[in-house]
C-alpha cells in the first residue's frame, strides 16, 4: 500500500492506494500529520485507489480532522467506493465530513473560506 | 386432516410481502391510485396487451377459421386474458396479487398450430387443458426447487426474452423490406419511441403514466399523415357490430386427450411457466428498492394463476396465454404497479370482448407503433436481465453457465437452420432460443453445483489475516454465486474483527473462520483461543464531541474512541452478531442477510 500526497489548488490531496488498515494506517497517519503540522490546512482524502478501509484508517481521518479543527483548517472526502462509503456512513463520519463524487468538488469545499 | 389443511398446504394463503417502494415508482402494488390514474394506466395496459391479439388472429387464420368464427375465437381469447389477469391481480391464494397481464403466448403459438392442424382443435385444447392442470400442480412444488432457477438463470431468461423481441420489434420499427427501410414506417416508429422516452425521462412524475399512450397517439397521428392508417382500416372496424357475445360463430371444441399431441404441448407449457417466474421476479424487483431474492411463495401463486388460465384456454379452445413482458415495461415506464390497475385491466378486457368494434380498431394499430413499443421493452428487459446476472459474483463455473446459456440462445436466433432436422412438433422447444438458452443454463447450473460445498473453512493468522479472509470470502462467494455486496460487507466486517482481536491482544495464535451459505444468508463463525467480544448497548461514538474536545488529548483517547467505533461498525455491518466463550476459547457468530 502506498499513500500518495500531492498539492492541488493550494490543498493537500491524500490518495491511499489499496488497503488502509492496521498495517498501513500508521505510516499514512504519520506522513499526513507531519504535513498538517507543517502548515497544510486544506486536506482532501481521495479514495479513488482505496479498496478497503478499517477503523485504523478511520483513525487517520479523525486525527487529521481534529488537528485541522484546531488550526481552522478544512478536510473533505471524495471518490469512495460503495463499501468504503458504507463504512464512512455507518461510522458517522459523513455527518461531520463532506463526501463528494469527484475531486474538483472536494477541492472547492476545502478551498472556500470558512 | 381437514380440507383447509390440504388447501393451505397445496395453495398457501396470500401474504403481503414487505417492500420498500423505489423512488421512481409512483404507486406500489398495495397502493391505490385515484380513479383517473387507474383508468388511464389500465387503458394503456389494455391497449398494449390487445395489440398482441394479432398473434391469436394469426393462429386462427393458420388453423383455417373464417372471419365470423375468427372473431369469436379472438373475442374468447380476450375474455380468457381478462379473467386470467383478474385472477392474477387479486390478492388470493390463486394469484400473485401483482399487476401481471396475460397475453397470447408467442412461445406456444407454433405448437398450437401444429397440433390443431395435425390432430384437430379438440386435441390442441385437450393438451392445453392437461398442461394447465399439471402447471397448477407444479406451482405448489416450485418453491421447493428454487435452486433450479437461481438469479443468474432468470437473468439469462430476461436477456434472451429481450433479444427475442428485437427482430420483430426492429422489423416493425423500420419496415425493412428487401434491404430498404420504409421511410413513413421509420418516421412513425421513431416519433412513437421518441415521445415515450421524452415523457419517461423529462416529464413530471404524474405525466409519466401517459408516456405509452402519448407515444401511441403521436404514432397514430404520424401514421395517418403518412398514409399508414386511414379509411380502409376504419372500414374494417365499422363492419363489426357494436355489441356481440364473445362466442360469435366459433364452435368451442370438446377437449380430447391424444398423448402424442399433448406431450409436446405439456413440455412447452411447463417451460412457459418459467417465463412466468421471470415476469413475477421482475415485477417484484421493479417494486422493491431492497429486493434481494425471489419471493417463491408469490412465484408459486403466479404460476397457479398461469395454470388456471391454461385450463380456461383448454375449456374454450383458445391458444395458450403467457405473461406479458411488454406490460412489465409499462409498469416501469409509468411507475404504477398497483394491483388495482391489474384488476381494472382484467375487467376492461372482459368488457372489451363484448365490443367487437373496439377490439377491431385496436388491432389495426399500425405496425411501426407496435414496433416502437416492442423495441423499448426489448431494451428494458435486456438491461434488467444483465443487472440480475451481474448482481452475483461470478467464477469460472458461473461464467460458463451464463456464457453458454446465452450463446446457445443467441445461436438459435441467428442460425435457425440449426433446428432444421428437428421434428416439427419439437421445433417449438428445440428450435426456441429462449427455451434452449434457459434449459442450457439451468442444466449447467445443476452440473456445476457438483463438488461445491456450502460450508468452507480457513485458518487465519499473521500480518495478512484480514486480507486473506477477504480473498477467501470472495473466492467462496464466487463459487456460491453470492451477491457481491454481501460478500464485500462480510469481508470488511471480518477484517474489522481481526484487527480488534490483534490490536487489543484478545487472541492467542490462529483464528478459525467458517463460512456457510444458502440463498438466504451468509453465516460466519470465528473461533479462537482468547477473550470474547463484549458489545455494549449503544456503541455509537459521538464524533462531534470528540472533535470539540481538548486538542491536547493524547492518542490513548483516540484509541479508546476507535475501539468503540470498531464495535459499532461490526454490529452495524452484520445483520446479527453474537459472541460466546467456553473455557479458553471464544467465538463470534455473524449473520448477513442475502
Amino acid at each position: 500500500m502506498e499513500t500518495l500526497f500531492s498539492e492541488m489548488q493550494g490543498a493537500l490531496v491524500v490518495m491511499p492506494s489499496g488497503r488502509l488498515d492496521t498495517n498501513t494506517a500508521p505510516e499514512a497517519e504519520k506522513m499526513l500529520v507531519d504535513r498538517i503540522k507543517g502548515g497544510m490546512n486544506q486536506v482532501v482524502i481521495d479514495f479513488t485507489k482505496t479498496d478497503y478501509i478499517s477503523s485504523a484508517g478511520l483513525r487517520v481521518i479523525l486525527k487529521a480532522a481534529k488537528l485541522l479543527k484546531g488550526s481552522s483548517g478544512k478536510i473533505a472526502l471524495c471518490n469512495a467506493n460503495a463499501q468504503i462509503f458504507e463504512v464512512l456512513e455507518l461510522s458517522g463520519f459523513l455527518t461531520l465530513l463532506t463526501h463528494s463524487d469527484n475531486l474538483e468538488t472536494a477541492l472547492g469545499i476545502v478551498g472556500n473560506p470558512a | 386432516m381437514t380440507f383447509r389443511t390440504i388447501l393451505n398446504a397445496a395453495f398457501p394463503p396470500f401474504s403481503e410481502a414487505r417492500r420498500t417502494k423505489p423512488r421512481e415508482m409512483l404507486f406500489s402494488v398495495a397502493e391505490k391510485p385515484g380513479i383517473g390514474t387507474t383508468f388511464t394506466v389500465s387503458l394503456q395496459h389494455t391497449l398494449i396487451v390487445l395489440t398482441m391479439v394479432v398473434y391469436t388472429v394469426i393462429i386462427g387464420k393458420e388453423i383455417g377459421l373464417t372471419d365470423a368464427a375468427l372473431r369469436g375465437f379472438v373475442a374468447l381469447e380476450i375474455v380468457v386474458m381478462g379473467l386470467t389477469t383478474l385472477l392474477q391481480s387479486l390478492p388470493t391464494r390463486f394469484g400473485s396479487g401483482h399487476l401481471i397481464v396475460h397475453t397470447p403466448s408467442v412461445i406456444s403459438m407454433a405448437a398450437f398450430i401444429a397440433v390443431a392442424n395435425s390432430f384437430g382443435i379438440g386435441a390442441a385444447a385437450g393438451g392445453i387443458l392437461l398442461s394447465g392442470v399439471v402447471v397448477i400442480f407444479f406451482s405448489g412444488l416450485l418453491p421447493r426447487f428454487r435452486s433450479l432457477f437461481p438469479v443468474e438463470v432468470i437473468g439469462i431468461l430476461l436477456v434472451l426474452l429481450g433479444l427475442t423481441l428485437v427482430e420483430g420489434g426492429v422489423q416493425r420499427f423500420t419496415g425493412l423490406h428487401e434491404g430498404s427501410f420504409d421511410t413513413p414506417t421509420l418516421l412513425t416508429a421513431s416519433v412513437t419511441l421518441g415521445v415515450i422516452i421524452a415523457f419517461s425521462v423529462w416529464s413530471p412524475g404524474r405525466l409519466r403514466v401517459f408516456a405509452v399512450l402519448a407515444g401511441v397517439i403521436a404514432g397514430m397521428i404520424v401514421a395517418y399523415l403518412s398514409g399508414l392508417f386511414g379509411a380502409s382500416q376504419m372500414a374494417v372496424v365499422s363492419s363489426e357490430p357494436a355489441f356481440a357475445f364473445p362466442l360469435g360463430n366459433y364452435q368451442i371444441p370438446a377437449p380430447t386427450l391424444i398423448i402424442a399431441a399433448a406431450l409436446p404441448q405439456l413440455l412447452i407449457e411447463v417451460i412457459s411457466a418459467v417465463d412466468s417466474i421471470g415476469t413475477a421476479v421482475t415485477i417484484d424487483k421493479i417494486d422493491d428498492a431492497r429486493w434481494t431474492r425471489p419471493d417463491m411463495q408469490m412465484v408459486g401463486r403466479t404460476i397457479t394463476a398461469h395454470g388456471a388460465g391454461l385450463v380456461l384456454n383448454g375449456l374454450t379452445g383458445t391458444p395458450p396465454l403467457g405473461t406479458s413482458s411488454a406490460n412489465l415495461g409499462l409498469v416501469a415506464v409509468t411507475g404504477v404497479a398497483s394491483r388495482i390497475v391489474g384488476t381494472a385491466t382484467g375487467i376492461m378486457l372482459v368488457v372489451l370482448a363484448f365490443l367487437p368494434q373496439v377490439s377491431a380498431f385496436i388491432t389495426t394499430i399500425p405496425r411501426p407503433v407496435i414496433g416502437a413499443l416492442i423495441v423499448y421493452t426489448a431494451g428494458y428487459l435486456m438491461v434488467v436481465g444483465m443487472e440480475l446476472i451481474l448482481s452475483r459474483l461470478l467464477n469460472s463455473r458461473r461464467q460458463f453457465m451464463v456464457g453458454l446459456g446465452i450463446t446457445v440462445g443467441v445461436s438459435l436466433m441467428v442460425m435457425p437452420e440449426l433446428a432444421t432436422g428437428v421434428p416439427g412438433h419439437l421445433k417449438p422447444i428445440l428450435g426456441s432460443a429462449l427455451i434452449m438458452g434457459v434449459v442450457t443454463a439451468a442444466v449447467l447450473n445443476q452440473i456445476f453445483r457438483i463438488g461445491i460445498s456450502q460450508t468452507a473453512r480457513i485458518e487465519l493468522s499473521g500480518y495478512s489475516a484480514a486480507h486473506d479472509a477477504a480473498e477467501f470470502l470472495e473466492d467462496r462467494g464466487a463459487a456460491w454465486g453470492a451477491r457481491r455486496d454481501v460478500i464485500s460487507r462480510a469481508g470488511i466486517t471480518v477484517g474489522e474483527v481481526l484487527e480488534v482481536l490483534h490490536n487489543e491482544h484478545m487472541v492467542e495464535g490462529t483464528v478459525n473462520l467458517q463460512a456457510t451459505f444458502d440463498e438466504y444468508r451468509l453465516m460466519l463463525l470465528l473461533d479462537y483461543r482468547g477473550k470474547a467480544f463484549k458489545f455494549a448497548g449503544d456503541q455509537t461514538l459521538d464524533l462531534a464531541a470528540f472533535l470539540e474536545g481538548d486538542e491536547d488529548e493524547d492518542d490513548l483517547a483516540l484509541d479508546a474512541a476507535m475501539s468503540q467505533m470498531s464495535g459499532a461498525l461490526i454490529q452495524n455491518l452484520a445483520d446479527k452478531v453474537s459472541s460466546s466463550s467456553q473455557k479458553e476459547r471464544a467465538g463470534l457468530r455473524m449473520e448477513f442477510s442475502h
